[in-house]
This record gives structure tokens, sequence and C-alpha cells, in this order.
């Protein structure tokens, strides 16, 4: 317990200096910023046009697309906001700047994690809060206090398999010191996962996305829950945390063989 | 005190493949070369001692600090730093260590020399007497106080092997390991980086292993000498010893280092 307070300490610390540095080039923050933002009016622009063009999907409403895709954006934020570094370990170790985490008497981990912060990526949690109640409302579906308690439990959950998903194919690199082919397969797979629900690709990809690259618990089966689809039994979307839980430390014993397989780079 | 005993680094390297589907073939199946960095070395270091590392380029000079600082993890052999498996005994291992790679800072790039050293006293745990001392220290002897606040990539490389060398020596480890630390330095930083250096160990009793290519550092900082060829100890002595082996008390140092190397390319 002690332990972990030491550590979330040790991240503010770290978090802290990340800041500072991303502030000394305050025109670069500011005209990300705005972009992001830019883009971000883009995208709600784009979904309207889905919306209004977009026919339902079998028995997915188009109120119900729009909380499928939500729930994707706030998982997927997470990741982005938090934990993006982890997807680039490829370049820390291609350039050779691991080795300091190596140096120093911290977690490698926490200064992997704590050596950035994505505050552009905030864009896409703010999304999925304005698209959730929209699809709710356009669908006509109230949630209790239960559904509020599995939204945020399904939230992290997801927020949870994004990052070992990311982590494990980054950790890849401590073997190959490439992943990038990886990181492609695995973004052609969730740009379909983003928007569609799974239902409607087959039981193969169904599989895959379920068991081998379950990213259809950032969204579908949390929306399938949630909404009450027949899409699935609720007992297989709850598994969510169990299958979070079960990648986590898939992904902390994938790291620890890493750090030992590690190699370093240059003289 | 470091001990070495048999120590081994190999490097598997993916081997080009030759004739038809020679792409298609190593993808499928990778043949491997074996590179052997650190082939089987050993050798003792004493508390307080001053050793110089030297060695051509890829002799397995940086592998070695790698794996006795704990970053790389050995093929073969045994390590032991301060009675610490580096590798194994990680964190306590490196509270007692100071490193400094003359290529590459271990300092926040973006942010003021100062916020880098004062989160470092976090993650070491130096307490704020301590603290303030050595920083003090450091200021008068490294001259670090036009700088202090200036983000590290604003700094002249010499400024900055400063700040690295203050900021690896900020919990007093015990033991210094230096990677070619006077790199690049213009000649007056190197001799106040020479002067710096030999003080830290004569006065704190810290015990320094430092890899360098400068013979100037080799003669006015290190008594003793361990080189490396082809992951092998050619020499380990004294220098004047060096001297004597290899071509009278006279000899330039230059000459003989150079006379080494041309030996070890023959037998590598």
């Amino acid at each position: 317990m002690r332990e972990v307070k030491a550590g979330l300490k040790m991240y503010g610390s770290l978090l802290k200096m990340t800041m500072r540095g991303i502030l000394q080039y305050r025109a670069d923050f500011w005209m990300s910023l705005v972009s992001v933002s830019l883009l971000n009016g883009a995208n709600i622009v784009q979904l309207s046009v889905i919306s209004w063009r977009f026919h339902a999907l079998g028995s997915w409403q188009v109120g119900d697309l729009l909380v499928l895709y939500g729930l994707f954006m706030i998982s997927w934020s997470i990741f982005s906001v938090f934990f993006y570094r982890l997807s680039k370990i490829e370049d820390e170790i291609v350039s050779g700047s691991f080795d300091v985490y190596l140096l120093r008497p911290v977690s490698p981990f926490l200064q992997l994690v704590g050596g950035d912060i994505k505050y552009t990526g905030l864009c896409d949690t703010l999304l999925g809060v304005v698209l959730i109640p929209t699809g709710l409302s356009m669908t006509g579906t109230h949630w209790g206090l239960w559904q509020i308690f599995w939204f945020v439990i399904f939230v992290l959950s997801g927020g949870a398999i994004a990052v070992c998903i990311k982590f494990l194919i980054s950790c890849v690199t401590f073997w190959t010191t490439k992943a990038s082919a990886l990181s492609q397969v695995f973004i052609q797979i969730y740009l379909l996962t983003q928007k569609y629900p799974v239902t409607i690709f087959g039981p193969a990809f169904r599989v895959l996305v379920t068991g081998l690259v379950p990213v259809a618990y950032l969204n579908f089966y949390p929306a399938v829950y949630l909404l009450g689809k027949p899409d699935a039994p609720p007992w297989v979307c709850m598994l969510a945390p169990v299958i979070a839980m079960v990648l986590a430390g898939i992904a902390a014993l994938v790291w620890r063989r890493g750090l030992r397989r590690y190699n370093s780079s240059g003289a | 005190m470091i001990t070495v005993k048999n120590l081994r680094k190999t490097y598997k390297i993916a081997k080009p493949q030759e004739g038809r589907f020679a792409t298609l073939k190593s993808l499928v199946r990778p043949r491997y070369e074996e590179r052997r960095a650190v082939d089987g070395i050993d050798f003792t270091i004493n508390d307080g001692e001053m050793v110089g590392y030297i060695g051509q380029n890829g002799a397995g000079k940086s592998t070695t600090i790698k794996m006795l600082s704990g970053i790389l993890v050995p093929t073969a052999g045994e390590v032991s730093v301060n009675g610490l498996t580096p590798h194994k005994d990680r964190r306590e291992h490196l509270r007692g260590i100071g490193v400094v790679f003359g290529q590459k800072t271990s300092l926040w790039w973006d942010v003021p020399v100062i916020d880098s050293l004062n989160i470092l006293k976090e993650m070491y745990r130096v307490d704020d007497a301590r603290f303030r001392k050595n920083l003090e220290m450091f200021t008068d002897l490294l001259d670090l106080g036009p700088f202090l606040e200036q983000p590290v990539r604003q700094l002249s490389l010499g400024q900055r092997v400063r700040a690295d060398l203050a900021a690896a020596l900020m919990h007093d480890p015990k033991t210094l390991f230096l990677d070619e630390p006077t790199i690049g330095v213009d000649v007056i930083a190197k001799e106040r980086l020479r002067e710096f250096i030999t003080e830290i160990n004569r006065e704190r009793g810290v015990t320094v292993l430092l890899t360098t290519h400068d013979v100037v550092d080799m003669e006015k900082m290190v008594k003793r000498v361990i080189v490396i060829n082809a992951g092998q100890i050619l020499y380990d002595g004294s220098m004047l010893g060096l001297r004597e082996r290899y071509g009278g008390e006279d000899a330039d140092i230059e000459d003989i280092v150079r006379e080494i190397y041309r030996e070890g390319g023959k037998t590598a």
C-alpha cells in the first residue's frame, strides 16, 4: 500500500516535469489545442452527417451507433491521454533513450508513463461525453444508477484493455526492435469495431475481437449490455473487468521478460 | 568493490541471406550471427580506486559499463558491484552508483537543470540537508551557477556534461561510471572536468571507472588502466607498467596505445 502511494506521488512529480517541458513550447501548446479542437469539430460534423445518412444496422438504431462510438472514444482516450508513451517504446529503444529509465531507482514503467501526457486526447473524451447522451436521447433509452455504475466499470475496463493491447504490441520491440506492422494490423481492426457493431461481421471476426484482441470490450459488449441489445448474453458483456485484469497480468509478464531481453543500442 | 568474473555479452544479429528468395527466407527462418561484444573478462576494482578503461570503438567498453550499471543483462559470468548484482538488485544497486554517458544526457531535455536535480533528489530520496550541501559544493566546483535555471537543450556540451556529472553525484554514490565524459569537450572544460573527477575520487573516496579515448585523460587522471580489445582484456595494470611493457619510460602514451591497438587487431 505504501509502495502504491509512493508510486503515485512519483508519477505526479514526473507529470509535473513533463507539463513543464510541454509549456516551454507555449506556441506549440496552443496550436495543438486549436488544431485538435478544429479536428474534433470536423469529427462532430462528420458524425452528424453519418447519423443523418446512416440507416439502422440490423437492430442498431442510429442513436445506438452513436453510443457505440462514444463508448469507444472515452475508453480509448484513457490510453491516449495518460498512457500514450507506452506505444512508443520502439522510438525510445531505437534512439537509446530507454537506457536512462534503467539508470534511476524508480520503476521504468512509471518513468515511461510519466514522461508524456497527451492533453489533446481530452477532446476524444469530450466527444464521447457529447455523443452518449445524444445517442441515448435519440433512442429514448434511460440509464438508472445500475447502468451508470456499469458504464463506469466498462469505461475503466475498456481503457485498461486499450492500454494493455497497445503496450503488448509495443513490447514486441524488445524482441524485434520494430513493431509497426503489427501496430498497423491492430489499427485496421479497431477502425472497424469503433463504428460498427461486431455482429455484422460474422463469427470469425467476432472470435478475433472477443478472445484474441479483445477490442470488442471497449465498446461493443458495453453497448450491448447498456442498451439491452440481443447480440450477446449479459454475462459475456460483464466479463470486461476480468478480461482487463487478465490482459494486465499478461502485459506485466511480457514487460518483465522484455526488460531482460533488452539490448540497448549504440555506443 | 567491483568484481567481474568471466563476463560475457553476446548479441544476436540477423544475418543477411543470399540466393533466391533471400528476403523471404530471412523472414520465415532468420539466421543469426553471434557477435561477442564482451568475451570473458575478469577484473577487480577496489574501493577508492580510479581506473581507466580503454579500447577502440566497438571493443566492448560501453557494453561492460552497461552491464555494470544494470542496463544490460549479461549472457554469462558474474558481476558484483558493492556486493550487489546489478540486474538483479536493480534499485538498491542504482542508489549506490552514478553513471554519466558523455554522448547522452540523462537530464530532462526541456526543463531547467535545477528541476532535473530536484526530481532526482526525490527519486533517490536524498534528504534536504544533504541535497543543499551537495548542490552548493557542485555549483562551486563545476561552476553550475550561470546555467542552473536554463533548460538543458540550451546548454553547451561542456555545460551539459558538468550538469550531468552533478546529477550523477547528488545522491553520494560510492561508485561512478563515466563513459567518455570528456568526448567533444574543449580543452579548458576538459581540464576542469578532470580536476573535478580527481577531486571527487580523492576527497570523497568515490570509486571511478572511466572510459576515454583521450590519452591526456589517462595520463593526468588514472594510475591503473584496463585495455580491452574485441571483447577481451589485453592489459590490466599500472600506467607505468604499460609504458615499460610497450616502449620505455619516455615513450609517448599515444604511440603506445596505437601500438597496442595494432597488436590487438592482429590477434583478434
